[in-house]
């Protein structure tokens, strides 16, 4: 019985093997048909004469710009409300925790649809006329973006702080470290990898949001055209040709980004 | 329409006009900012959304419109937004985002009380627009896309536009601009986007 047992069970592990590699193929031939697909509908010299055009060269510096401002922000606010998740009880923390995790699963164009309801509020007309205007304005675009992102953040940040072992920190307390150095000296060195990814991950998430940017900040062609707002307006006037090169302009910054996360984390694990 | 046709995506013969438009200034209930004329667009302090001229044809038409009024560099400082489409045009007034747009008179039919027209002056209207339909080039069964007309221009038919506040009679919009051409092409000048 027991050699029925691992005869099977060798014949179990092919087919166990064969199964997931299955799937790791179609999912890896699914999005490279994709991109060949792009690729042979692209024209080369068209599409580097539109890389180079005003419109396409405004649309990526202002996607860099506002996506790099929501990241930051995101991450300076992300950092200590993640510790404080991870790290703290408190009661309602349940409750505290759900409601930052909603932004992760409602559709950015409802959150989009609800930041335009909030400045129809008196306290939001009261900031738009006073303070800082959002809608159809950059700062729109920053604030959809970061509305979207720092959930991710906080999720990826309280992750990272929840594997730190607490013994570290309680032996710098022992040595005389306080509470802020312990934060600033082990903690955050500690949470090195996890950090990088957040932060590289929110801004390419914030350079590829939409839907709530395009609801709050509007599509309104080089000023508040972002990268995906391009795609989208090009879309409209069926410019498919600029459209695509939008979309491989993307695919180059988003593989970009998660190439240099991989080695900057990757050589940590090695050292 | 025109473009369609020209391009052979139509069947020209099959060609209707269903219902007009006439190009007009939709403000917020009671015209807090007392915007009376196309000139008060160009007021100080004053929001304005458009169709994406682009892409959506009350869009194209509100530059054409502020074009040949002479108004376009003073009212072009003001445009806020473009909005997609025709309804996120209308949207933009009802979701009080800004204080006028360039649309088309049924708008304040679409959704009454959350918007006021405001007419051009005849003379300021260069153009009237229609909805048209026709035969699809493309179309598998020409006999339904067919009936499917027949029945828009039917008396039925145009008994509910006319209830949704659309004019089907050229004679109807006349009043609004007498002397204006009905349909026809607008090429968007090269600069319309900057000054």
């Amino acid at each position: 019985m027991s050699s029925r047992g691992s005869s099977t069970g060798i014949a179990g592990e092919r087919a166990f093997k064969l199964a997931t590699l299955s799937a790791l193929a179609i999912l890896t031939l699914f999005f490279v048909g994709i991109f060949v697909s792009l690729a042979a509908y692209t024209d080369w010299t068209t599409f580097f004469s539109i890389l180079a055009s005003k419109e396409i060269l405004g649309a990526i510096r202002l996607t860099l710009g506002t996506a790099t401002m929501a990241a930051a922000i995101s991450m300076i606010l992300a950092i200590p409300a993640a510790y404080a998740l991870s790290q703290t009880k408190f009661p309602g923390k349940d409750v505290v925790d759900t409601i930052l995790d909603l932004p992760i699963v409602v559709s950015p164009i409802a959150l989009g649809a609800a930041l335009l309801v909030f400045f129809n509020t008196p306290v939001g007309l009261g900031i738009e006329n006073n303070l800082i205007k959002f809608v159809f304005e950059v700062p729109g675009i920053i604030l959809a973006q970061f509305t979207v992102i720092n959930a991710l953040a906080v999720r990826l940040l309280k992750a990272t702080f929840d594997g730190i072992n607490p013994r570290y920190e309680r032996v710098g307390r022992t040595l005389g470290y306080t509470k802020l150095a312990v934060f600033f000296r082990i903690t955050l060195p500690l949470s090195r990898n996890g950090l990088l990814a957040s932060a590289v991950l929110t801004w390419a998430r914030a350079i590829g949001e939409f839907g709530a940017t395009m609801t709050l900040a509007g599509a309104m062609k080089t000023k508040t055209e972002t990268l995906p707002v391009a795609i989208f307006l090009n879309l409209a006037t069926a410019d498919v040709e600029k459209a695509v090169a939008v979309v491989f302009v993307l695919i180059v910054i988003a593989a970009g980004a998660l190439m240099v996360l991989r080695k900057m984390t990757v050589k940590r694990e090695v050292v | 329409m025109v473009k369609a046709e020209k391009e052979g995506l139509v069947d020209a013969k099959t060609i209707r006009i269903v219902a007009y438009l006439v190009p007009a200034i939709g403000v917020q209930p009671g015209n807090p900012k007392r915007i009376r004329s196309l000139a008060d667009l160009g007021n100080p302090g004053v929001k304005i959304g458009i169709g994406n001229p682009e892409a959506v044809c009350v869009g194209l038409y509100a530059i054409e419109l502020l074009e040949r009024n002479g108004l376009l560099n003073v009212v072009r400082k003001n445009i806020v937004t473009h909005a997609p489409s025709c309804a996120a045009t209308e949207g933009l007034i009802a979701l009080k985002k800004v204080d006028a747009v360039i649309g088309w008179e049924v708008f304040s039919k679409w959704n009454p009380g959350k918007i006021e027209t405001v007419f051009l002056k005849p003379n300021e209207v260069p153009r009237i627009a229609y909805i048209p339909a026709a035969v699809s080039s493309y179309t598998t069964d020409r006999a339904s896309a067919r009936k499917f007309i027949d029945f828009l221009m039917s008396a039925e038919g145009r008994k509910i536009f006319t209830k949704w506040g659309y004019a089907v009679t050229d004679g109807e919009i006349r009043k609004y601009a007498p002397k204006a051409v009905v349909g026809g092409e607008y090429a968007l000048p090269r600069n319309w986007n900057t000054p």
